[in-house]
């Protein structure tokens, strides 16, 4: 029995991984986290140039869930490399760099960057981003974005690229826009968009006024979308949102994902990530699976023979 | 000595009734090592609701037990208040860098639940012999009461002030600070974002390190949403502070 699954071009060890920008540059958590729980390390998006992100406040609890509006703060592809380089490849782990632009030729520059990093396993690919020369129309809310910026991508670098979308009502023209421009695999869900208004004040609650709706709400719009890529495409799929507890993960594996991302969950309770490896471990061993594998889809009726 | 953040299950052995709006909650002590102005996440309850941890300043009492003073302002510490002593904590602690072993004579100075800060600070000095006042500063007499375990175990050097004169000096807690603050080398601040801010521009030559109240999602820096614009660069409160020098901050970013 295993828990072992090749995923989008990545050998990862269990299918259990960290979400982009809840755990950090991958190792902050050392003294918090079991990483033999993860598959994978997947760090904070990186761009070709520091930013320094929203003003605060850029958190809000909601019920159940979560609206940040961080601003995707980071030191910039050449300090991150230079930082957290020696750290991040003594892991024994796959390293997944999650990387951003304002345009598909930015993607294309840290892509290359990147490329040349041996600790680098993968690139995801957060497609939820602006795309300055079209009116800050998010490059995954189209076809075009997607294509273009996984096409310059691709032809930056032949490290495995994972596709990251938010929801859409025409996912599927951006999943198969994504996969045909070489995407290996796409990552179901980036946040929802989202706001909340202060009465008081009048004037919308965080400092950048938006934000995506992250945690348990998310689950169930994830889930279905997971459920729908996998039956339409039978592509690779990593499922994200609204994890916090083990049976959360099991569910996003049978409605077709081979391995989940844990965000706003574990950054809550970071120790979450055992609780789910274990519980998956158990998972196989009760129903005889002999590993993850087996159990991908199987809330599908056409995977029951 | 600090020891790094860890996954505890506390016992509480007291939540005690301090003011009108601030409770005294008392753990068993695990043996941890940690600096005053060092915090821990403490997680409401095991459901989604409410998400996230809340953070609180930890104090240590001269017996060695462990004590978080809070104010009860919304749904996390309003649950909070219901606990009782048994009842075991999930908390992640210590977090954060705390102050600095104080060696000169200073002004300690909480304002809302920001005083919550200050107590282990206090307590420190006090034990160590370095000369301290604490000045405690609410809306008006009742709020925390100083006859309370919070100011007598041990017995702190304290003064208080309140906004409407009912107790204590009249007027806000800067007021009252401004008339001791000659006679000592260094403060420490804890308080609104306001307070904060005009602390800074009464006394811009006072030393003066500041614990931030930031809100924060992880507590452990991971996910960058305490992170404020100082003039050292970006910084997270929750591991690069939440103390912070008063000279790299910038006014306009405390919020
Ligand atoms: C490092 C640090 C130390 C602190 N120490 C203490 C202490 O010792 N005693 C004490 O009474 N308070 C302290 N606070 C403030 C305390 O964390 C908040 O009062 C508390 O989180 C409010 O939770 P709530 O659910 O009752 O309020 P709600 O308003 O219902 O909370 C909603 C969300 O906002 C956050 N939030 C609301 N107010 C604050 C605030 N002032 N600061 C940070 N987050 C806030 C909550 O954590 C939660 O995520 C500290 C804050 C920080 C950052
Ligand atoms: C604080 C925070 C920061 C995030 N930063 C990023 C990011 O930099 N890049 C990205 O692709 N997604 C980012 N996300 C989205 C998460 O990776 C994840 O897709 C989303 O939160 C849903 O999962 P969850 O419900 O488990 O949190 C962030 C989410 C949160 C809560
Ligand atoms: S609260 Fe998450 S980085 Fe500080």
């Amino acid at each position: 029995m295993t828990l072992e699954i090749e995923t989008g071009g990545v050998q990862l060890s269990t299918p259990i991984l960290p979400a982009s920008g809840t755990f950090g540059w991958g190792t902050e958590l050392k003294n918090l986290v079991d990483y033999s729980a993860l598959g994978a390390v997947v760090t904070k998006g990186i761009s070709l140039h520091p930013r320094k992100g929203n003003p605060q406040p850029r958190l809000l609890e909601v019920p159940c869930g979560l609206i940040n509006s961080i601003g995707l703060q980071n030191p910039g592809v050449d300090a991150f490399i230079q930082n957290y380089e020696k750290e991040l490849s003594a892991l024994s782990m796959p390293v997944i760099v999650n990387i951003f632009g304002e345009s598909p030729q930015e993607y294309a520059e840290v892509a290359t960057k990147l490329s040349n990093c041996h600790w680098v396993s993968g690139l995801e690919i957060n497609l939820s981003c602006p795309n300055v020369h079209a009116g800050g129309l998010e490059f995954g809310s189209n076809i075009t974005g997607v294509r273009d910026v996984i096409q310059a991508v691709r032809n930056s670098t032949n490290k495995p690229l994972w596709a990251k979308f938010s929801h859409s009502t025409h996912l599927f023209h951006l999943v198969e826009a994504a996969l045909e421009a070489g995407s290996n695999a796409v990552v179901l869900l980036n946040t929802l968009p989202a706001l909340a208004i202060n009465i008081k004040s009048k004037q919308p609650v965080l400092g950048a006024r938006r934000g995506g709706l992250s945690g348990p709400p998310l689950k169930y719009v994830a889930l279905r979308d997971v459920f729908d890529v996998y039956s339409r495409f039978k592509c690779h799929i990593v499922g994200v949102g609204g994890i916090i507890k083990p049976e959360d993960a099991v569910e996003f594996i049978l409605a077709g994902a081979r391995a989940v991302e844990i965000g706003t969950g574990a950054m809550v309770h970071p120790e979450l990530f055992i609780k789910c490896r274990n519980f998956m471990s158990e998972y196989l061993k009760n129903g005889s699976y002999e590993s993850v594998e087996n159990m991908v889809g199987l809330a599908h009726d056409d995977q029951h023979v | 000595m600090r020891d790094s953040p860890t996954h505890f299950q506390l016992t509480i052995t007291g939540n005690e009734k301090v003011g009108d709006r601030f409770f005294l909650l008392s753990f068993e002590n695990p043996g941890v090592s940690f600096r005053p102005g060092q915090f821990a996440m403490v997680a409401i309850s095991g459901e989604p609701y409410p998400l996230l941890r809340r953070p609180f300043a930890v104090s240590r009492t001269p017996e060695g037990t462990l004590q978080i003073l809070y104010r009860v302002v919304g749904t996390g510490t309003r649950l909070m208040s219901y606990w009782k002593k048994g009842r075991k904590v999930n908390v992640i602690f210590p977090l954060g860098n705390g102050f600095e072993k104080i060696q000169n004579a200073c002004i300690l100075v909480g304002g809302g639940s920001g005083v919550a800060s200050m107590i282990a600070l206090a307590r420190e000095l006090h034990s160590r012999g370095t000369p301290y006042l604490l000045c405690v500063g609410t809306k008006k007499s009742g709020e925390l009461d100083p006859h309370s375990s919070v100011f007598q175990n041990p017995p702190l050097n304290v003064k208080f002030a309140t906004e409407d004169g009912s107790f204590g000096f009249h007027g806000t807690v800067l007021d009252l600070a401004e008339q001791h603050i000659h006679s000592f080398t260094c403060a420490a601040v804890c308080g609104p974002p306001a307070m904060m801010t005009a602390f800074l521009e009464r006394f811009p030559d006072v030393n003066a390190m500041f614990s931030l109240e930031n809100h924060m999602g992880c507590g452990t820096g991971v996910c960058l949403g305490c992170a404020i614009e100082t003039r050292n660069g970006m910084m997270r409160v929750c591991v690069d502070g939440p103390v912070f020098p008063g000279k790299i901050l910038l006014p306009e970013h405390l919020k």
